[in-house]
């Protein structure tokens, strides 16, 4: 049976799924979808931009008329809590134009901006109140996360949390942990997407920009904080790496075990084989192997838009190894040279090492 | 989320679906890919990965021993890409990526010039190197006939322009220097356009895309609103030149011939749409100059006054593109068999 096909429509698969036993009756219908829907993208851009003009007047009157009330940070805090509520207010109610959605998504931006501002006004030098203060934006932005159903919003504040995060560990001095962990987050978050379809995919998609957030990993900060961290600052960069490696070979097995009957079986040598090959490969630049698990995961949910990602990201980790200094350019080409060379010899011979499985043979039942 | 996946997701919310039942109706989705997908996906992934590995591995190689390396092996080894692309468009032309081998090709021709203008030092000013580039690949631009390989040999023209504008002084213009960039943008994309939907109505099929016109209405519409919004946010004493009423006829001008034509000749409502844009941008920066540009001015009710303008333009513009909206559906409807 072939499955995905551009021409197949949701009637198609109910089809499908009554003759499964799984549904009844007819199919539900469709959520009703807003007016504004019945035009084409471009105009709702036009009318958007057109939104985005009118609320910056709107904020700029505002901002004037308030004076110098906005210098107190309770103030500031106050007005943010609110903007931010009646925002989550409006959203919740189904908002069917174009044009409120943008005015209301950027009095949500603005509340954004005033309570982290005061988040932050209390960070200094300090290690200590650095990290606590990202901690806070992390935890305001989950609220906020979970609180406003707008999309566009619901992806600025999976990345807000993501920056507070890989700051509040570079703090700690433990920043080796943050890619492994999105990672793990990352295979989650795609696994149940369909229990909240509209929260989930927005944090996978953050999740997935997670390297583009990536510094230096050799640079720890952080000064002395106490004993447990003083130990995690003392693991040696490859114990992260390895971690990461884990996580990969995690992906790989949740893969198998649902697309196959037994994920370690003799069948599946030639998958783990190029597994491990690539984790080895990707060594010098992990950046890399996270962008090939972005890959695997965007196949794995038939969706272009995070396969499209994991390609950018490797041509990004390709650039970023081209720079990094830890090794010269005739060494990352033999490097490169080498792992070209061995993926294109399991490729030559695939026919021997993958599973020759027909449509439905192996899999799940 | 891919979206049947999303109709899963939306049935499960309607409780057609239980939560028990949602992984296997994902698995008849086929979410995940059966195994024999995913077979020839790892196939291609070895085989894609393989040569971009091994291409990245020899483009490692050459920056590590190009400051060791002679004039004459630099300009062989970018001569050698542009050899390889049209070899590759020459074998592969039946096939619809043979032309995006000419699109190598030609970026490929703009590094070697430009190593050929590291190399001798020439003292030819950058406009030159872009114009030499852009009538190098006009051949290829013509045989490819490629939509994107146009764009590109538009884009260097705009790029040489704009360098041809900075070198020479202003005074020996008619307009001042940053004018003239707009105007040359404005004249080469509406010529641009012009040209694009003149002969896509001569039945060439490759040219029935949308995106080319539509990037050019963009661009052009962009240019003349930055005219427009510069000159009236200028103070120089060029704005009190008679110059204006010039800008202004043009700029309506053109507003209502983009109008004549998509709204009758070629429906298209992208076109009506950037300039509804347009005419908000500038009437609002025009509103504003007249609220905040005087002496007395009270920025309180300025921003307010220009909050409510702007929302009421942009409703007013959406309700105006929603009835051409229907027009053209129905019009589209009575063409149609």
């Amino acid at each position: 049976m072939k499955f995905f096909s551009f021409s197949e429509t949701a009637e198609t698969l109910w089809q499908t799924l009554s003759v499964a036993g799984l549904v009844q009756n007819d199919m539900p219908d469709n959520p009703t979808k807003a007016c504004s829907s019945d035009l084409p993208w471009f105009v709702k851009a036009m009318v958007g931009t057109g939104a985005w003009i009118s609320s910056l007047f709107f904020l700029l009157f505002v901002a004037l008329f308030m004076g110098n009330l906005f210098n107190s940070e309770v103030a500031r805090a106050t007005f943010g809590v609110i903007a931010c509520a009646l925002a989550a207010f409006c959203f919740r109610k189904n908002i069917a134009s174009v044009f409120l959605e943008q005015l209301f998504f950027v009095l949500a931006l603005l509340g954004n901006a005033l309570v982290l501002s005061v988040i932050f006004s209390f960070s200094g030098s300090d290690v200590t109140y650095n990290s606590t203060a990202l901690l806070l934006a992390a935890l305001f932005e989950a609220l906020i996360l979970a609180a406003i159903p707008y999309q566009p919003n619901r992806l600025l504040s999976a990345l807000g949390i993501l920056l507070s995060l890989r700051g509040a560990v570079f703090f700690w001095g433990v920043a080796g942990l943050f890619m492994p962990l999105c990672l793990a987050m990352l295979a989650i978050a795609l696994h149940i997407q369909w229990r909240r379809p509209r929260l989930w995919p927005m944090v996978a998609l953050a999740l997935c920009l997670a390297p583009f957030l990536e510094v230096e990993p050799r640079r720890y900060g952080g000064m002395p904080c106490n004993n447990l961290l003083d130990f995690l600052r003392e693991i040696p960069l490859w114990w992260w790496q390895m971690a990461l490696i884990a996580a990969w070979l995690g992906v790989v097995y949740a893969l198998l075990k649902r697309v196959t009957v037994k994920p370690l079986s003799l069948k599946n040598i030639g998958v783990w084989l190029l597994a491990f090959i690539l984790a080895a490969g990707t060594w010098p630049a992990p950046l890399a192997l996270f962008a090939l698990a972005v890959l695997l995961l965007g196949f794995s949910q038939r969706d272009k838009l995070i396969e499209g990602i994991g390609v950018l990201q490797l041509l990004w980790s390709v650039g970023y190894y081209y720079y990094a200094l830890q090794d010269t350019l005739l060494f990352k080409s033999l490097t490169l040279s080498a792992l070209g060379a061995a993926l294109l010899l399991l490729y030559a011979i695939s026919h021997f090492l993958l599973p020759e499985t027909g449509h439905n043979e192996g899999e799940k039942p | 989320m891919h979206k049947r996946q999303k109709w899963i997701a939306d049935w499960r919310e309607q409780n057609a679906l239980s939560a028990q039942q949602v992984p296997a109706a994902l698995r008849l989705a086929g979410i995940p890919p059966p195994s024999h997908e995913w077979r020839a996906w790892i196939d291609r992934l070895l085989l894609w990965l393989g040569v971009a590995a091994l291409l990245s591995g020899l483009i490692f190689f050459v920056a590590a021993n190009w400051s060791g390396m002679g004039r004459f092996f630099k300009f062989a080894l970018a001569e050698s890409v542009i050899i390889v692309s049209l070899a590759a468009y020459v074998w592969g032309a039946r096939f619809r990526y043979g032309n995006a081998a000419l699109l190598v090709a030609s970026l490929a021709l703009g590094a070697l010039l430009a190593l050929i203008g590291q190399t001798y030092q020439t003292g030819a000013d950058t406009y030159q190197l872009f114009l030499v580039w852009a009538l190098l690949i006009l051949p290829w631009v013509l045989a490819a006939r490629l939509p994107a390989l146009w764009v590109l040999w538009l884009a260097i023209l705009h790029v040489a322009y704009v360098f041809f504008v900075n070198t020479f002084e202003a005074r020996r213009s008619f307009f001042p220097v940053n004018e003239n960039i707009f105007i040359g943008a404005i004249l080469l994309d509406g010529l641009a356009l012009t040209a694009w939907e003149w002969f896509s109505t001569q039945g060439r099929a490759w040219m029935r895309g949308r995106w080319v016109p539509r990037l050019l209405a963009l661009t052009m519409s962009a240019a003349i609103t930055a005219l427009m919004v510069y000159f009236i946010l200028d103070n120089s004493q060029h704005s009190q030149d008679k110059r204006y009423l010039l800008y202004f006829f043009a700029y309506f001008l053109i507003l209502a011939g983009m109008y004549g034509v998509y709204r009758r000749k070629i429906p298209d409502i992208f076109m009506p749409a950037s300039g509804a844009l347009s005419l908000i941008v500038v009437a609002t920066t025009g509103l504003g100059r007249i609220l905040l540009g005087g002496r007395h001015s009270d920025a309180l009710f300025a921003f307010f006054l220009l909050g409510l303008f702007s929302l009421l333009a942009t409703a007013g513009a959406a309700w105006w593109l929603r009835q051409i909206a229907r027009e053209m559906k129905e019009y589209r409807a009575e063409d149609s068999p």
